[in-house]
């Protein structure tokens, strides 16, 4: 109907995916110095942490801090996936990712690397490389 | 017997992973079998754990024949605009809604109160309580009121004779008199 109308709805409509896809936008890499995910690939409850590990590997994403060390461990165990971000200043912080959804995983790794949650929605232009 | 109390017992095990697991694969604010997630986050020496841990939910799904909060004789009229002591129990602090999950509404209910809403920002109830920020630009800069709460889908408007509304409605300055001069 309206601007005020949509404004007033917003938290009404929950739509995951358009989360999903603005918190990847949000994703920023500077505060972080390595991250190494473990996961099992058989393990019934990895699709988040490996959508994580595909959008921290987008170019746009590593391209805001190419020092960023991903390292990978496949396991056999069939524990649960997790990974660890260790940040500039020394702090790490451990994703136990079982149970949560994608957008859960990256919104809050955005809020402990003092990202916005969320990006901009709309039409970006394009990044002069 | 023994056998037969087996099998069932067994199956009601893999009955219920399933149950799980689709769940699980919905959404993780809410499950089929009631079970819900929620993030937990422990700092330990420099090292912040985020995990999911379940939560039950005390109030399980909601029956068919129990009514929600507004349908109930608690509120013994329907809601209107003008009842914003009631409406802001259903806002968070920056005046957006709350979705039906969390209010506990009928869906019936839940949108009446959402139209509601709009039309109390609309009429100016809510004076600058939630910021400035809602559009009131253009025509919504007026405040408006309502007759009901359907009243914003309603098409037709009322012609007043002898108001503004005849008053100057063709521009009479600076036009020409003819479309395509002859000269």
């Amino acid at each position: 109907m309206s601007q005020l109308w949509s404004k007033i709805r917003y938290g009404v409509r929950w739509n995951p995916a358009e989360r999903l896809a603005l918190a990847t936008r949000a994703l920023n890499l500077q505060k972080v110095k390595s991250i190494d995910i473990s996961l099992d690939p058989l393990h019934h409850d990895n699709l988040s942490i490996r959508t994580f590990w595909h959008s921290i590997m987008a170019p746009k994403v590593r391209l805001t801090n190419p020092n960023v060390r991903v390292k990978t461990d496949i396991r056999n165990d069939r524990r649960a996936p997790f990974f660890v971000a260790t940040l500039d200043d020394g702090q790490k912080l451990h994703f136990s990712t079982e149970n949560m959804t994608a957008m859960d995983v990256i919104m809050n790794f955005n809020r402990l690397t003092g990202q916005p949650e969320l990006g901009k929605a709309g039409t970006r232009p394009r990044a002069k490389i | 017997m023994q056998m037969l109390r087996l099998y069932a017992s067994n199956c009601a095990g893999k009955i219920k992973a399933a149950v799980e697991t689709a769940s699980r694969l919905q959404s993780t604010a809410s499950g089929a079998a009631g079970h819900k997630f929620q993030t937990k986050e422990d700092k330990k020496e420099g090292t912040t754990y985020i995990s999911m841990e379940k939560v039950t939910d005390s109030r399980g799904a909601r029956k068919d024949d129990e009514l929600c909060s507004l349908c109930t004789c608690n509120v013994p009229i329907k809601l209107t605009y003008k009842d914003v002591l009631i409406l802001e129990q259903f806002m968070r602090d920056d005046g957006t809604v709350l979705p039906r999950q969390l209010t506990g509404l009928c869906k019936k209910q839940q949108l009446r109160m959402e139209r509601c809403v709009m039309q109390a920002f609309w009429s100016g109830l809510f004076g600058d309580k939630y910021g400035t920020e809602a559009d009131r630009a253009g025509y919504k800069r007026f405040n408006r009121y309502w007759k009901d709460d359907m009243s914003m889908y309603q098409l037709e408007t009322k012609q007043r004779h002898g108001t503004w509304f005849y008053i100057k409605r063709y521009p009479t300055k600076n036009q020409q008199l003819f479309k395509n001069p002859l000269n």
